[in-house]
């Protein structure tokens, strides 16, 4: 099913797009190291409700988990070994594939048949089998949402851009400990890499690719 | 022979190393995009940013003033110690761009005036002469970072580089991505503040403010270093 979204309006830039065609059959939704324990707030309540929509459409849901796999973390490169601290308490706490702290958040668990991709790198086209996973899923289009949105969720989505994939990245479903740096992603990805939107404002254009027809009435059914 | 230098990675805590131990003789340095599209005024995406003179004037101020003079040293002293200079291009092969990834730049930019993408045939794609011999390897790419494709990352390893130095334009797009990749696939990547450019100083500072798996340095730390550890 094709429609045509908002793109890059802001017209006091250089080199902006106004809008491109995408198709919600090659769509999908990339959720980033969304793991425990979960202190995120309203970022993961606005994956959510991306995640439930996605599975309500019968579009691709694609999780990634970041962590290692072996128990000195040899595996990851040597700086990313040494100094690879999942919480910034000190603590060094474990992210040992099949850790709790290395599983998705309970909320937004996968399905038996949703994909889930294990990293021991930033971006999830560094270490992983994502890019051939989606080409065998002739993916098009990624909406890109998870944490932290300057780190492993930027990464991830330049990946996807710089392969030529369409990148939405949700900007009320990212999460990153600086807001600075959260905006500071965004900016770049608003001018020169994909679009940026929030989740209510996707939603509703994606309803009204998917149900042409529907009025305002609908919403409040 | 291995040499130990600062080196700051921090987010709020996060993934702090202070000092990082490398072998100076295997860096190279990755000048990236410092090709006439972008170093033009009225060429390329000088064209485009005729209808943003404050960005016009901002970006092509810093780079005729600051960036490519630095990048000239950093040429030169990687020269020197007989280390690679490995240029990258915004370059695609075929002329009407069906090799570019199909999001906006196909569709929309490839024929437009002031587009940032070129053929490899065309002016824009051509680097400065000054700076490239024809004996640095030059590696052609259709997307913002040079890995995603490019087969830059195994020409790294058969060059024998482990530390990449990049430097070029723009700072928080092509630049930021190389260095994002390189720092995420082992690289020891250093960013040379200095030594690059975006339209505005705001994305050129937080670009360099994020490192995530590299880190910020000037030209003088990086001409320093080497002369240092080489021999000036």
């Amino acid at each position: 099913m094709r429609g045509t979204i908002a793109w890059q309006t802001d017209s006091t830039w250089p080199h902006s797009v106004p809008e491109l065609e995408i198709d919600l059959d090659h769509t999908a939704l990339l959720v980033v190291d969304m793991q425990n324990p979960d202190h995120y707030g309203e970022v993961t309540d606005n994956c959510e409700k991306l995640i439930g929509f996605f599975r309500d459409q019968g579009m691709e849901n694609i999780f990634v988990r970041v962590g290692y796999f072996l128990e000195d973390r040899r595996d990851m490169h040597p700086k990313r070994a040494q100094a690879w601290l999942r919480s910034g308490d000190g603590t060094g706490k474990t992210m040992l594939k099949g850790h709790e702290n290395q599983a998705i958040i309970d909320r937004l668990t996968p399905t038996g048949s949703e994909m889930v991709i294990d990293k021991n790198s930033t971006s999830a086209f560094n270490s992983t089998g994502l890019e051939q996973y989606l080409h065998a899923r002739q993916i098009e289009t990624l909406y890109v949402c998870g944490m932290a949105t300057n780190h492993c969720v930027d990464n991830t989505a330049r990946g996807a851009a710089d392969r030529g994939y369409n990148v939405v990245m949700v900007n009320d479903a990212c999460w990153d400990p600086s807001e600075r740096l959260h905006e500071a992603t965004m900016r770049a990805f608003r001018r020169a890499l994909g679009t940026v939107k929030d989740t209510a404002e996707l939603l509703t254009e994606l309803h009204g690719i998917v149900s042409p027809g529907a009025t305002a009435q609908g919403d409040t059914q | 022979m291995s040499i130990t230098i600062p080196w700051s990675i921090r987010r709020e805590g996060h993934f702090d190393i202070t000092d990082l131990e490398i072998d100076p003789a295997r860096t190279g340095l990755l000048v990236v995009d410092v090709q006439r599209g972008y170093t033009e005024r009225h060429l390329g995406v000088g064209l485009a940013l005729e209808a943003f003179p404050d960005v016009r004037d901002y970006y092509y101020g810093r780079l005729e003033s600051v960036v490519l003079p630095n990048i000239v040293r950093l040429i030169e002293v990687f020269r020197r110690h007989a280390l690679e200079v490995v240029f990258t291009r915004q370059a695609f092969q075929m002329q009407d761009g069906r090799d570019v990834p199909a999001w906006n730049w196909r569709r929309q930019q490839i024929g437009t005036p002031g587009s940032p993408l070129f053929w490899v045939g065309s002016a824009e794609a051509e680097l400065i002469e000054e700076l490239a011999q024809p004996t640095d390897l030059l590696v052609d790419k259709a997307s913002a970072g040079p890995f995603a494709t490019s087969a830059l990352d195994q020409y790294l390893r058969n060059l024998g580089i482990e530390n990449v130095v990049v430097a070029g334009l723009l700072t928080n797009v092509a630049v930021e991505t190389a260095a994002r990749d390189a720092g995420d696939c082992g690289y020891n990547a250093i960013g040379v503040e200095d030594a690059c450019a975006a339209y505005t100083e705001l994305e050129h500072s937080e670009s360099m403010n994020s490192a995530s798996w590299w880190v910020s340095k000037s030209t003088s730390f990086v001409v320093e270093m080497l002369d240092g550890a080489l021999g000036a």
